[in-house]
């Protein structure tokens, strides 16, 4: 009984953080956390992905520290799915981590899933696999996905041709100007590891089966460097384009997760989404924020605005927005969330939820 | 003289703006519901005009309107409930279920510091063995340069070159030049393979610099077929669709596909999963009544972009596909009248629902 005990405790002390604030709207939060390029050259262990995967949550700047019971670690140098078709170690290590938060309890009255980048493709691939997979799965009621990564991004299209082309120049430089999936230059096509899974190409085929019913709500930035902009489609955060972050049906240059709003709240014909993949909802749109920086406790001076839900289900309807009347045509109209300026994203959705 | 006709330039200029702007539409809109609501948002919420000059309702606070946000959020979930998961009402806008295996073009810039951009396709992600690889290629610079050309097409297993692709310049339109090319490996030839390749299109420049884009794909075995679709009938509120299938080993399969009218109007994404046995098995397709009758479509169906998949089951398990022998089947269909009407319910569902609501609330 006394073992019994202690290894409870010890599974305890792997899922849980010394929180006091945590859970959303009374559910337990599981994190899911994004790309982390030294994974390429440490080649961590299982063990140590985990203590990485735990420091990536617990910085002192992050939002989410103090609200998550549970994290899925990963390591960026493994892939989803491997070549053969079977699960890659990413997926491999992500179940033996579900198996332990199921064995354990903790999602069976519903956990929320929080991911960052990356961790949104993972997401989607576990809640499209884990009924097939898992004895009991786990009962995710709601993903929360800063800068879902689940499109791609073309970032890795490039570095897939330099890789290819075994171009360290290009690689090198991709690095130096912070343009890139930052892999090392040694790097074969055979060790691409989840780069090859962020190809648009495939990302798009994995976990698209949609045989479940989770809501996936997406806070997106736009943010991106002048050199992201050249490389990526639409509108970018510096590593993810608008039509991955906002849940788009397609990888398309647009530049907004609305037809009618643009990042920053002015209202106006935006170019958004063709669609949005089945149960994705954007919430909120963040102008100035970074890819690294949209789940964290970094705030924006400016508001927030936030995003028309549209159907999936029916055609999408095709709202237009127009300058309303000719003598307005010195003024901009915009659409904020009010007192969102000098919060963080998480903050804003935090406080509104719990309010 | 002057005073009087800047005057009556003025004058002129002035008729003619409210003139025009008389006939401009003062919100360009295709009537619907969803803008209504759109409107109403606007109406209510804080607007910023000229740097934030316009009185903002203080009374509003900002956890209302997100909620209120939210709150469309929980009202477009709960409309997608009416429907199951596995006959969901389908849409022409719904790319990813309308094009279920469509390899998404790559595009890049060859070189970051020059306009000089380069596109690759291929017929499919998933290229079944005996499938021919077809690969269009463009070319496309700003300003005319000739000295800038595809080179070559080379395939890659595991980094081994295993084909080098003859291709052909199709057109030079403006600045855009488009190659093709297509290629028919031996079934001697792809059983060496891995099921992952690359394929890496090289091009030069006029002095001879090497620019490159590659991206990766499938070329598989098939695991199972769709050998034919059953007629159709009705149990209760469902219209079932039995599918005959020849698996080649034992596993659960997949099998998910798209209902059209015969005009070709999408009426609805279905899936089906089932256990089979290597050999021949049936699966049944569904698609609810509510479905129908959302797209008051009686049929017959046609029923088409089969995708078949032998699914993981455990964390040893391979995936696998499988290809349907024709790429459509006719579907019969039933009066409206002939389906029973209660509604779809999932409880696995409420909880989700009962989130949003909560988090909107």
């Amino acid at each position: 009984m006394k073992k019994l005990l202690v290894i409870g405790m010890l599974v305890v002390s792997v899922f849980l953080p010394t929180t006091v604030l945590a859970q959303v709207a009374g559910l337990n939060v599981i994190v899911i956390h994004g790309f982390a390029d030294t994974d390429y050259a440490d080649k961590p262990s299982y063990e140590e992905i985990r203590m990485r995967g735990q420091a990536y949550w617990d910085d002192s700047n992050q939002f989410w520290s103090q609200h998550y019971e549970a994290h899925m670690s990963w390591g960026s140098q493994y892939r989803i799915e491997n070549a053969e078709g079977g699960l890659g170690q990413i997926m491999i290590d992500i179940y033996r981590q579900a198996e332990e938060i199921s064995a354990s309890g903790l999602c069976d009255a519903g956990c929320v899933l929080v991911t960052h980048s990356t961790g949104d493709l993972i997401a989607r691939y576990f809640l499209d696999t884990q009924n097939d997979i898992m004895e009991k799965p786990l009962n995710i009621v709601a993903t929360l996905d800063f800068a879902g990564a689940g499109g791609g991004t073309e970032l890795a299209d490039v570095t897939v041709s330099a890789v290819v082309n075994q171009d360290k120049n290009l690689l090198a430089w991709l690095l130096a100007n912070n343009g890139g999936l930052m892999i090392s230059g040694n790097t074969t096509p055979e060790n691409l590891g989840v780069v090859y899974d962020l190809q648009p190409s495939v990302a798009r085929t994995l976990g698209m089966n949609f045989n479940n019913t989770v809501p996936r709500l997406r806070f997106s930035s736009d943010n991106g460097t002048d050199l992201t902009g050249a490389l990526v489609l639409g509108t970018d955060d510096g590593i993810v384009p608008a039509h991955s972050s906002c849940g788009s049906v397609k990888n398309e240059a647009i530049d907004s997760c609305s037809d009618v709003l643009a990042y920053d709240g002015e209202i106006h014909k935006a170019n958004g989404p063709y669609a949005l993949m089945q149960n994705h909802y954007p919430v909120i749109m963040a102008k100035g924020l970074n890819h690294a920086d949209i789940h964290t406790n970094v705030t924006v001076s400016e508001e927030m605005t936030y995003v028309n839900s549209f159907a999936w289900l029916n055609d999408k309807i095709d709202t237009h927005v127009d300058k309303a009347s000719w003598w307005k045509w010195w003024a901009s109209d915009y659409l904020y969330i009010k007192n969102s300026s000098g919060k963080s994203v998480s903050q804003v959705f935090y406080e509104s939820i719990n309010d | 003289m002057k005073a009087y006709l800047l005057l009556f330039l003025i004058l002129f200029i002035g008729v003619g703006v409210l003139i025009f702007s008389s006939f401009t539409p003062e919100v360009k809109q295709e009537a619907s519901f969803e803008y209504v609501k759109e409107k109403q948002v606007y109406a209510d919420t804080p607007v910023r005009k000229n740097e934030k000059t316009t009185k903002i309702d203080e009374e509003k606070s900002e956890n209302v309107q997100l909620k209120d946000r939210l709150k469309i959020v929980a009202n477009q979930y709960e409309k997608n409930m009416q429907y199951p998961p596995y006959s969901q009402p389908l849409s022409k806008k719904q790319f990813n279920l309308l094009n279920p295996n469509i390899f998404r073009t790559i595009q890049m810039k060859l070189d970051p510091n020059r306009d000089i951009k380069a596109s690759l396709k291929l017929n499919a992600f998933r290229i079944f063995q005996g499938e021919a690889i077809e690969i269009n290629i463009t070319l496309a610079s700003p300003v005319q340069s000739n000295g800038f050309d595809l080179e070559k097409i080379e395939l890659f297993s595991k980094q081994k070159l295993v084909a080098e692709i003859t291709f052909s310049k199709d057109k030079v339109n403006e600045n855009t030049k488009y190659f093709s090319a297509s290629y028919s490996p031996s079934s001697d030839e792809s059983e060496t393979w891995a099921q992952e390749l690359f394929i890496k299109a090289s091009f030069h420049d006029e002095q001879n610099k090497k620019y490159v884009i590659a991206s990766s794909f499938k070329y598989i075995p098939a695991q199972a077929e769709l050998s034919d679709v059953k007629q159709a009938y009705v149990n209760a509120n469902e219209l079932v669709i039995p599918l005959e299938l020849k698996v080649y080993s034992d596993g659960r399969y997949l099998v998910k596909a798209n209902v059209f009218t015969k005009e070709g109007t999408p009426i609805a994404h279905v899936y089906a999963k089932k256990n089979i046995e290597k050999g021949k098995g049936e699966l049944l397709l569904k698609v609810h009544a509510s479905t129908l009758r959302l797209k008051n479509a009686e049929g017959p169906y046609v029923l088409k972009d089969f995708t078949i998949v032998k699914v993981i089951t455990s964390v040893v398990a391979k995936k696998g596909y499988g290809l349907s022998l024709k790429s459509e089947y006719e579907v019969n269909g039933f009066s409206l009248d002939t389906y029973s009407t209660e509604p779809y319910h999932n409880k696995a569902q409420e909880q989700k629902l009962e989130f949003l609501k909560k988090i909107s609330s």
